[in-house]
């Protein structure tokens, strides 16, 4: 079984469906958050040891304070705060998740992002998918499992 | 006499004066403490004593202008070697009420015993104001020349050489200033106007520096012509204006800012260029202005002083920086500016350029506002056209469970899903029993059993994610019926068993119709909104009208109506629909404007208490002079220094807590409304307090947030 969390602030508009299909999926059980908030409460739950974290690279920041010190960043890019977040402390507050493995869903390009390709994030290339590329269901579920294997 | 001097030193200054005496200038010797003992006749006629004088007594500090020009030429002497003159002393001296300007040649005498300066002998001399001036040419901020009837040079002062990049000023002695000329012909006009004039003033000539670099002076020239008018020399001073010139003319705005002893930020240096983008005709009405004059807002301000700060702890200049400001006319322009604080002034001197970019940044603007909204406005087109199919698509499949002629009754859908889903589970039992009666092949009774058990062991919170799941599990479960039809079990039980399925499928079909028509209906009027804003007009109140501002309003509620049912929001006003009170107004606009802030009042409701419904409120305030609207909605805060600072007036700002529970939005309304109500003459204003015993700064709590609209009235004959 695959423990997978999904992070997006649209899954429950055009995500929806994909959404749906992962709850199709026998072998994977998910988990979903909608803002940087319930996703830092997921990731820091430890009973939760995700084996795939998957990442939306812009999303609000939710009702918790500890996101004001990024109150002016106008993109909401909290996608790589979290993923550096859980990165730089893998040895204390995410030390549950050092075997995860962290995959990108996104609608903007891999060259727009050249910090999640370098430390600490490190995001293998090819962990970073364009949502225009995995559009069909299937190429989306096939997207996870590979993501598992990486 | 000074006891000090010995005979032998005595006997010394003696011989040396005796030496000169007899030269046609005044020679005189003295002591160190200025005691006059030896003066031949040109220098008792210079200093005005008779020849007969006793020259016991006279103090040659006496007849200095100023007593402590004295010590200056002692301390000069004092380190020069002995038997050395010294021929550069220049000093003022006073002859009875006579001023003289003077130049001393001194021969310095040493005591051997300790070293010590004791006498001094003097040639005094006066110097023309010609002369005197003269002392200072190497150190005159401006270049002094002369030249020959050649116009080739033949002296000038070191300011000259540094003008003309030249190191030494012996480098340019002989040089034709054709040579120095960056169009070599314009020597010979330069003769002309000499011959014509002998005096320019204010010449401005273009020069080659060493290197090749122009420099553009400015020259005043004196020519002496001879008898036969022909110039025999020309004599001259320039002034290097290339940067005087470039400032003035470069068409980029050039500023200095200061902070005065009061801490305030003024400009005190501009060009016309910057001046011009302030919106003044000179320079000079620039100058000493505050520069708070011009922010849009203090957070832009900030923004700006803290970039600008940033830079300057990596000891680096603030470059390509944009900012918003507006001129003394209150137009707004977008400047790109670069900016650096003087070295040494502690952060209270910087300088800088601006450029203005209003125009292009507009007219991009404009064409992709005006391509946008094309687009946007054929994307509402088509998803309008999608409602209605959508429409027609409920209608067709919901003929039974219709609440009105839009939209059908979601709770008896739920009723009579959940009947069919019931039957359909009575009907897999009884499929499981005579399947394992007659032998059916388990794994294709596997295949209907493995959807049931999913679409019956989870239950999802959304009503959206409830239908989605059931349906495709009865996508599943249709193609595994249709598989257990080559088997043996009974066809009407297999027919009856996918009729419920097909049953499931069309209420779950039109229950996902139906929410998401809810979703476009919802998202609808910010398209509308947006597209309006996008294909706007200035407002302009030259081409207002009066008009009634109730019935304005009223459109703008009506049109919200829709949206507001859906989240569902009540909307309760206080104001007498037939009253008619006229604001002199552009329509649309303020209908964009009323739209926009009863839009966010909906959106950003929360339920008070249970299932008890949300409600907006508006309220409105007839007044002898202009009309007060307040919107008020209870639930998402905006945060107290949102509003403090006007954040949420500046393009593009959201509330940081904006995005609660997925609301989507521009970040443009309110810049917009603000923007509408103010050249309309009105003002907005918005608060947001806790609610009744809630902490100030806990955001997750509700607030009461109230738009305020003031509007001036027309009164009525």
């Amino acid at each position: 079984m695959i423990k997978l969390l999904w992070v997006d602030d649209n899954l429950d508009q055009d995500l929806a469906e994909k959404r749906m299909s992962l709850l199709m999926e026998d072998e994977i059980e998910s988990d979903f958050a909608g803002d940087a908030t319930e996703a830092y409460f997921l990731l820091t739950d430890r009973e939760k040891e995700y084996d795939v974290v998957l990442m939306d690279l812009r999303h609000p920041a939710g009702p918790d304070d500890i996101w004001n010190e990024y109150a002016e960043q106008a993109d909401r890019k909290f996608g790589p705060v979290l993923l550096r977040m859980v990165k730089e402390n893998q040895d204390s507050k995410f030390n549950h998740l050092s075997k995860t493995r962290y995959g990108v869903f996104t609608i903007e390009t891999r060259e727009e992002n050249p910090d999640l390709f370098a430390p600490p994030i490190n995001l293998p290339e090819q962990n970073y998918k364009m949502k225009t590329h995995a559009y069909d269901e299937k190429d989306f579920i096939n997207f996870i499992y590979a993501l598992y294997k990486s | 006499m000074n006891p000090a001097l010995s005979p032998a030193l005595l006997e010394q200054v003696r011989a040396a004066y005796e030496q000169i005496s007899g030269l046609p200038f005044p020679v005189h010797a003295t002591l160190s403490d200025g005691t006059m003992f030896l003066a031949n006749k040109a220098a008792r006629e210079f200093f005005g004593m008779s020849q007969e004088l006793d020259l016991d007594g006279i103090k040659i500090q006496s007849f200095y202008e100023d007593s402590r020009e004295r010590e200056q030429v002692l301390r000069k002497l004092r380190h020069s070697s002995p038997g050395e003159w010294h021929n550069n002393i220049t000093i003022r001296l006073k002859v009875g009420s006579e001023h003289r300007k003077s130049r001393l040649s001194t021969l310095p005498f040493f005591d051997p015993k300790d070293g010590h300066l004791a006498a001094m002998l003097n040639i005094t001399s006066s110097m023309t104001e010609v002369e005197w001036f003269a002392e200072f040419e190497d150190t005159f901020d401006a270049g002094f020349f002369e030249m020959d009837e050649r116009f080739a040079i033949t002296s000038c002062n070191a300011k000259t050489a540094e003008i003309l990049n030249y190191s030494d000023k012996n480098a340019l002695s002989g040089k034709p200033v054709s040579e120095l000329f960056w169009e070599p012909g314009q020597v010979n006009t330069l003769r002309e106007e000499l011959l014509r004039t002998q005096h320019l003033h204010n010449k401005r000539l273009k020069l080659r520096s060493k290197g090749g670099a122009m420099v553009i002076v400015n020259m005043h020239c004196l020519a002496v012509p001879d008898e036969t008018g022909l110039i025999t020399r020309a004599k001259g001073v320039i002034r290097d204006v290339t940067f005087d010139i470039i400032a003035k003319d470069v068409p980029v705005g050039l500023f200095m800012v200061t902070t005065n002893a009061e801490g305030e930020e003024i400009f005190s240096r501009a060009n016309e260029a910057f001046a011009h983008i302030y919106g003044f005709q000179s320079e000079e009405e620039i100058i000493g202005r505050p520069i708070n004059e011009f922010h849009v807002s203090p957070a832009v301000y900030a923004d700006f002083k803290k970039a600008l700060d940033e830079a300057a702890d990596n000891d680096l200049p603030l470059l390509d920086y944009f900012l918003d400001m507006k001129d003394v006319h209150g137009k707004k322009h977008n400047i790109v500016t670069n900016v650096r604080y003087m070295p040494g002034e502690n952060r209270r001197l910087r300088v800088g350029v601006a450029y203005d970019l209003t125009d292009h940044v507009g007219k991009q603007l404009r064409i992709l506002e005006a391509d946008f909204g094309a687009l946007l406005h054929t994307y509402i087109a088509t998803v309008n056209g999608l409602r209605d199919t959508m429409g027609m698509l409920i209608k067709a499949h919901g003929y039974d469970v219709m609440a009105n002629d839009k939209q059908i009754d979601r709770s008896i859908t739920a009723n009579v899903l959940s009947g069919h889903i019931k039957r359909l589970g009575s009907l897999v039992t009884e499929l499981e029993k005579m399947g394992t009666e007659r032998g059916v092949n388990e794994e294709l009774f596997e295949r209907v059993r493995k959807p049931w058990r999913r679409l019956t062991e989870k239950q999802m919170e959304r009503e959206k994610d409830n239908a989605s799941w059931a349906r495709r599990n009865m996508i599943e479960m249709r193609n595994a019926l249709d598989a257990l039809k080559k088997t043996g079990l009974p066809r009407e039980l297999l027919k009856s068993a996918r009729t419920e399925v097909d049953e499931i499928l069309r209420l779950t079909t039109v229950t996902s119709l139906s929410l998401s028509l809810d979703e476009l209906n919802e998202r609808i009027p910010e398209f509308y909104y947006f597209r309006d804003y996008l294909r706007r007009k200035e407002t302009e109140l030259q081409d207002a009208k009066p008009q009634n501002i109730i019935s304005i309003l009223l459109d703008a509620t009506q049109f919200l109506e829709e949206f507001a049912s859906i989240r569902k929001v009540a909307i309760l006003h206080h104001l007498n629909p037939n009253e008619q009170v006229l604001v002199n107004c552009n329509k649309a606009s303020l209908n964009r404007a009323f739209s926009c802030l009863l839009h966010n009042a909906i959106k950003y409701s929360w339920s008070k208490r249970g299932d008890n419904p949300a409600y907006i409120d508006i309220r409105v305030d007839k007044k002898p002079d202009s009309i007060e609207i307040v919107i008020e909605n209870w639930g998402v805060a905006i945060r107290r220094q949102e509003l403090e600072n006007d954040l949420i007036f500046q393009f593009g700002q959201r509330g940081q807590i904006a995005d609660d529970r997925g609301r989507s939005g521009t970040g443009i309304g309110l810049y917009d409304a603000h923007n509408i109500i103010t050249k309309h003459g009105g003002t907005l204003r918005l608060t947001s307090e806790p609610t009744f015993g809630n902490p100030a700064e806990v955001y997750s709590h509700p607030f009461i947030t109230k738009a305020f609209i003031t509007l001036p009235i027309v009164k009525q004959p």
